[in-house]
């Protein structure tokens, strides 16, 4: 568990959130602790991000992080995300509306499924979150239909034709 | 373990007495009307955050198939929202998918980026699918965040083979960001900088404010409650 704050300045806001995460952690023997401030944060995320398990931050902070994180693998056509409350949960992809590539076809969607996945995670249909992420790994591991963020020429359908038609081959495999 | 169950005051759409509009739905041509008012079940009173269930299986989807409102946004988010109910349908053909409308489209057909049927849908459902805000969604994200007190932001970073990454070494990033989504400086709180001037605090700020000249403020608020529950939450998903 790593937190990340500007505790140092900001006592009572970051320096308080970081005595609570502190706190938190040591109630949970199986967890191990460590905090940087933010700057040095950031700094290890692109220079040593095999440090990183869980990382905590406050809201802007983590919004500002999360687009470096995604730039890190790749893009933010690659990033889902999820929000959790008592009541309720959301999923949406962490990219925005690319009004620029709206019409043309060739939007990313791996972001939007790897949110569905999550979303399947929630709902307690674990083991089909985990073949569509697997379905997706292994389009990506082939190469061959990837969309022009990733560096290939696929289209939208394309790339969603491709993990679907891995993931429901796999699941005639199984049946078999 | 039934991870509905372990929800706070469960809102799951039950199922009615009758079966009109129950049918399940995805986009591609199957779309349903919004379902009668269900039944609530409360499930109890105390009970750990939704997300500790990720890790609990889900035992009783016999009883009630979830409901899951889907909302695409605006601009390109419409074309990767399509095909990924199909395919979420095609894994779990039990899950009922409705279609809100949203931002551009809602105002065309509505009059208003965010109409009533849009919060009864996502009111009714056990969680959303967005796609993306280009301006016109956001009254509808900033419902789903502040509106329904989703708390936490939870943004896995994992590095798949393929993935088109820029640095020397990407199969070393694979870590979760785990983000308070209620406070900090989000919504925003601006106003003008003289205001500064009525705070007791300022007294003890190393630097006055210079509330004398034409300038504004932003703030930044955490409460203990929240920041609380975001640690817990993080510490469960660790």
């Amino acid at each position: 568990m790593t937190f990340g704050g500007k505790y140092s300045i900001l006592p009572r806001t970051d320096g308080r959130f970081r005595t609570i995460v502190a706190e938190t952690v040591r109630t949970h023997a199986s967890l191990s602790y460590q905090e940087y401030l933010i700057d040095d944060l950031a700094r290890r995320m692109v220079a040593a991000p095999e440090t990183l398990d869980v990382v905590v931050l406050s809201n802007e902070h983590g919004d500002i992080l999360a687009d470096v994180a995604s730039g890190s693998i790749g893009g933010l056509g690659l990033s889902p995300s999820a929000c959790y409350g008592e009541h309720y949960a959301y999923f949406e992809p962490v990219h925005g509306s690319a009004p620029d590539l709206a019409g043309k076809g060739v939007i990313n969607p791996t972001a939007m499924l790897l949110s569905g996945a999550m979303m399947l995670d929630f709902l307690g249909y674990v083991e089909q979150a985990r073949r569509l992420e697997t379905a997706i790994e292994q389009v990506y591991r082939e190469g061959t239909v990837l969309t022009s963020d990733q560096g290939g020429e696929a289209s939208t359908m394309e790339f969603v034709e491709a993990v679907s038609g891995t993931l429901f081959l796999k699941d005639e495999e199984i049946v078999v | 373990m039934n991870h509905q169950g372990d929800r706070k005051g469960l809102s799951r759409a039950e199922e009615g007495g009758g079966t009109e509009g129950r049918k399940a739905s995805c986009l591609g041509g199957r779309y349903t009307s919004l379902p009668p008012l269900p039944t609530r079940v409360s499930r109890g009173a105390s009970l750990p955050p939704p997300f500790a269930s990720l890790q609990r299986p889900h035992a009783a989807r016999a009883t009630a198939p979830p409901t899951v409102c889907v909302i695409s946004g605006d601009d390109a988010a419409p074309e990767v929202m399509r095909p990924t109910v199909e395919i979420l349908s095609s894994l779990a053909p039990d899950i009922r998918f409705v279609e809100a409308r949203s931002g551009r489209e809602a105002l065309e057909r509505y009059g208003e980026a965010f109409p009533d049927e849009t919060r009864a849908a996502i009111d009714h459902a056990d969680c959303t699918l967005f796609g993306a805000s280009g301006g016109p969604s956001r009254p509808i994200l900033w419902y789903l965040r502040w509106g329904k007190e989703t708390y936490v932001n939870v943004r896995p970073v994992h590095w798949y083979p393929g993935y088109h990454s820029p640095m020397l070494h990407p199969e070393r990033i694979d870590y979760v960001i785990v983000r308070d989504n209620l406070e900090g400086m989000y919504p925003p709180r601006e106003g003008h900088i003289a205001e500064l001037s009525a705070l007791s605090s300022r007294n003890f700020w190393w630097q006055a404010p210079p509330v004398r000249k034409e300038g504004a403020y932003a703030v930044r608020v955490c409460t203990d409650e929240q920041m609380q529950r975001v640690a817990i939450a993080a510490c469960e998903l660790a």
